[in-house]
Formats: C-alpha cells, sequence, structure tokens
C-alpha cells in the first residue's frame, strides 16, 4: 500500500467517525427532550460511577456493580420522595392559599415605602408598580399550572429514558466506547484515547463536586432557615441548593424567594425582624460554600468567567428554561474542558518543549 | 482445569485473537487466565498495513504496543536524515516507557514494514484499570516494572562493554 493509499483511508475512516458522532448528536436534537435525557444520564452516570469502581474492585461482576447503585439510589430517591414530598407538598400548599396575604402586605408594604420615601421629599409613584403586582403574580402562577401538562409529559420521557440511558452508560458504556475507538483512524488513535480520557476525568470531577455542593449549601440553608423557625425552610432549602448550581447568580436566585416571603409576611410587624435573620442564613450558606465547600471540592474543577455564565444562563433559559439554567453551567463546563484539552494537545505538538 | 473454564464460560483462547494476543503479552504474564479475559474490554488489537505509521515523531506518547503479527521498523533522526534503526518482530514490543512518562513525547517513529497487528494498551486504559481492578493493575505494574529494569540493566552492559572497549 502507497502512502497516500494509506492516507486516504485513514481520511475515509475519519469522516465515518465524523458521521456518526454527527449523527448521534443530530438524532439527540431530533427526538423530543433526548438531548436533556442523555445530559441526566451524563449526570447519573458521573454521579454513581464510584460506586461502581469501589463494587467492581469488591469482585462484583460488570452487570451487578452497575445494577446495585441504581437500585440503592433508586430506593432512596423513593425513600425520600415518601418521606419528603408530602411535607414539600404540605408547604407549598400553605404558601399558594396564603399567597393573597402576602400579595396584600407586599401591597402595604410598598405603600408604606412610598409614604417614608415622601417624608424624605423623594416622591416615587410607586401606584403603577401596586396596581401591577397582583395581575402579574396571578398571571405568572396561572401560565405556571398551564405548563404543567406539559411538564407532567415531558417528565414521564424523561423518567424513562435517562435511568435506562444512565444504566447504559454504566454496564456497556465501555464496550460503546470501545466500538468508537474502532473507528478512529490509527494515527490518531492515541490522542484520542488520551483526550476521550481526560475529558471523562475532568467532566466527572466537575459534575461531582458541583452536585455535592449545591447538596450541601442546600442542607445549610435548611437547617438555618429551621434554627430562625422560618417557614417553608425545606422547600427552600431545596430550591436554594438547586439554583446554587448557577454560579454567581443562583445564590442571588435562590435568595429572592425567601427575602420576599420575609418582606411580604402579614404577621410582620418590622421589616427588619424577618429579613435580617434571613439575609444572615443565606448569607452564612454563602460564606460555608466559599470557605470550606469550594476550597475542598470545586477549586479543582474548572472556574468560568463571569461574562460566560450569565450569557450560558440566557441561552439554557431560552432553550430549556429552568432547566436549561441549570444545566447550562455544567454542559459549558464541559465544553470548556473538551476546549483546553485539545488546546493544550495543539499547542504542546507546535511547541514541543 | 482449563479446558473446564473454556466449555464453561467458552473462552476458548484460540478462536478469541485477543485474548490469544494477551496471554502471549510479557506485560499480562502475571495475570490469571480469568484476569486476562476481564482485561479484553482496556485493551486494544489494531491492524496497520505495510508502511502505515504506528506513531511518529513528536507524537503524544501514551501508548504500549505488543506486536503479534508482522514487523515493525523504529525510525530515528540522525544528523537530519531519518534512518531505520531497528525492527522488531512478533513478540516484540514498544513504548513501555510511555505508560509511565508524564506528558512524553515519541523521538522515534514506528512503522510497519509489512501488515501488522498490535496489541496496544494506553496510559488511561491502565489508570482506569487500577481504579476498578486494583490488584490486576498492580500485576501489570509488577511486569512493566521487571520489563524497565531488564532495559536499564541491559542498557548499562551496553555502555560498560563502550567503555572497556575505549
Amino acid at each position: 500500500m502507497t502512502p497516500k493509499e494509506i492516507r486516504r483511508e485513514q481520511n475515509f475512516r475519519l469522516l465515518v467517525l465524523i458521521a456518526t458522532l454527527g449523527g448521534t448528536f443530530a438524532l439527540t436534537l431530533l427526538i423530543d427532550q433526548f438531548l436533556l435525557a442523555v445530559i441526566l444520564a451524563i449526570v447519573i452516570f458521573h454521579l454513581l460511577k464510584p460506586a461502581c469502581d469501589f463494587l467492581e474492585r469488591k469482585g462484583f461482576t460488570k452487570k451487578w456493580a452497575a445494577l446495585a447503585p441504581f437500585l440503592i439510589l433508586s430506593g432512596l430517591l423513593v425513600l425520600a420522595t415518601v418521606q419528603l414530598l408530602p411535607l414539600l407538598r404540605r408547604q407549598f400548599i400553605v404558601l399558594n392559599e396564603k399567597l393573597p396575604q402576602y400579595l396584600e402586605s407586599s401591597r402595604q408594604a410598598l405603600q408604606n415605602l412610598e409614604s417614608r420615601l415622601a417624608d424624605y421629599s423623594i416622591y416615587v409613584d410607586l401606584e403603577l408598580i401596586i396596581a401591577a403586582l397582583p395581575q402579574k403574580l396571578s398571571g405568572w402562577s396561572t401560565q405556571w399550572i398551564q405548563n404543567i401538562p406539559g411538564l407532567i409529559s415531558g417528565s414521564f420521557t424523561l423518567l424513562f429514558l435517562t435511568p435506562f440511558l444512565a444504566f447504559f452508560m454504566l454496564a456497556d458504556g465501555r464496550k460503546f466506547l470501545r466500538g468508537l475507538y474502532s473507528l478512529v483512524p490509527n494515527q490518531y488513535l492515541e490522542v484520542f484515547v488520551h483526550l476521550s480520557g481526560q475529558i471523562n476525568y475532568q467532566i466527572g470531577t466537575f459534575i461531582r463536586a458541583r452536585l455535592v455542593e449545591a447538596f450541601f449549601v442546600g442542607l445549610a440553608i435548611w437547617i438555618g432557615l429551621i434554627i430562625i423557625e422560618f417557614p417553608y425552610a425545606l422547600l427552600l432549602g431545596f430550591v436554594g441548593g438547586l439554583l446554587n448550581i448557577i454560579p454567581y447568580l443562583g445564590p442571588v436566585l435562590g435568595a429572592l424567594p425567601a427575602i420576599f416571603l420575609a418582606i411580604a409576611d402579614p404577621s410582620n410587624l418590622h421589616l427588619s425582624e424577618n429579613l435580617i435573620p434571613v439575609i444572615a442564613v443565606y448569607a452564612v450558606a454563602q460564606l460555608f460554600d466559599n470557605v470550606v465547600l469550594v476550597p475542598f471540592l470545586v477549586a479543582r474543577i474548572v472556574n468560568l468567567h463571569p461574562i460566560l455564565v450569565v450569557l450560558s444562563v440566557l441561552l439554557g433559559a431560552h432553550l430549556l428554561g429552568v432547566v436549561g439554567m441549570i444545566i447550562s453551567i455544567p454542559v459549558v463546563g464541559a465544553l470548556k474542558v473538551c476546549f483546553s484539552v485539545l488546546y493544550d494537545h495543539i499547542l504542546k505538538v507546535r511547541n514541543p518543549s | 482445569m482449563r479446558f473446564l473454564w473454556e466449555n464453561l464460560y467458552n473462552l476458548s483462547v484460540e478462536s478469541n485473537p485477543k485474548l490469544k494476543a494477551i496471554s502471549s503479552c510479557p506485560l499480562f504474564k502475571n495475570l490469571s487466565f480469568l484476569e486476562q479475559k476481564w482485561l479484553q474490554d482496556s485493551i486494544h488489537l489494531r491492524s496497520y498495513q505495510s508502511q502505515e505509521l504506528l506513531f511518529d515523531f513528536q507524537d503524544m506518547a501514551t501508548g504500549f504496543f505488543f506486536i503479534t503479527k508482522g514487523e515493525v521498523e523504529i525510525l530515528s533522526k540522525i544528523k537530519n536524515r531519518i534512518e531505520p534503526i531497528t525492527r522488531l518482530k512478533k513478540g516484540d514490543f514498544l513504548g513501555e516507557r510511555a505508560l509511565l512518562e508524564p506528558d512524553s513525547r515519541r523521538f522515534n517513529a514506528a512503522r510497519a514494514t509489512e501488515p501488522t497487528t498490535v496489541l496496544a494498551l494506553f496510559k488511561s486504559d491502565l489508570l482506569e484499570i487500577c481504579e476498578r481492578k486494583p490488584l490486576i493493575g498492580l500485576k501489570v505494574m509488577l511486569s512493566l516494572g521487571e520489563i524497565l529494569s531488564k532495559r536499564l540493566a541491559s542498557a548499562e552492559k551496553a555502555l560498560l562493554d563502550r567503555e572497556e572497549e575505549a
């Protein structure tokens, strides 16, 4: 075989590889909810992989090592749902019932603010906001309720597809990867295997660190709110922890519902009585995150530029709504890892030391 | 006893070229039959055409290659000319240092001189083996240490011989 023929064959294999990867990606975009299911399955895969490896070290077969953590996680989720869902549901119903009262007291709070500002000769017309507030809030809640059927049907697709994909990744992911390697031209095999190993490691570390961080921040908020006897502690802790995945914006977005409740509480005589302890709880949770969790968990993983974070979150929100906002950062973080590893590799090839 | 295992698990070495190659590779000689079978998923069996490069100068070095069929020539740059310095045949191996060196590059090139099949193990595969099955990883590492120490001893001997000649 002449070098020209070898090059032609390698180029053909590279083309087949690119077409396979591109085709798979196009398929994930075409099928409704499939991309989201794949992303969530990757998150579950990286979350369970250490447990799967541990069981394999202990002598379990590949299939059982993949199945056991899956069953345990499912059991824990069912247990948590059974235990915590009624509490969450109760808190949600109470919140829904009290919403008109909260609206009324927030209207009063705004009127008080207007008259106080008038004392200092600052005249602000808050009437527009006061008039629009109930309409806006009820509009949002109606819209949210109208979206529920869509959310539920989408959740069912995700509920079945995500665990299936995650289990496939844990049990047969390596076989799939081997199949992919067989398409890689010999010339690029070494680089391809190295890069896929690096990217897999970095993405795994990133996802695990972010999820553990979110869990502990949520836990800190929950405990803090219980200590100050603030209502809806579990609901707010859950929201705070989940939104904490979004860097920079997340902590602020997570604190907003609690701050709104503290301001709008009808039993609240003085604003400072509720608001200061709530802000203190969120501040302590953030302090705990930045002083304890970040140096130990997140310091090793990629940090994204604030502008990139805002753009990613906006794009995620535009494409997939709230879920898009939450998963945008891990996805962009993973892409950044891919690009930085590839860039390092190209740089080293061009400038060998 | 082996025929029993082979019949029970359908693991005939003869009918499985990858398993056959693994069982004859010095890096995996300390492994039991079932351990070698487990290793199959982490090892690559690759075919090269005549004149096809296994790796080129300055390529990223992370792989170990064991020749199971054919012949490979090692090319080196001597005074800006690329010259073959040695030929490796079936049963020989190359690139063992790449499994241990951090961020290393190839300062030689390797090219198949006839249709060749090699067994390839890369650094990321070895790390994964160590993570999932530390005992297998340890046995592979011990064999790797043995190979490197033999290489070092022969290099020392060659240096001493040269000094004596001088």
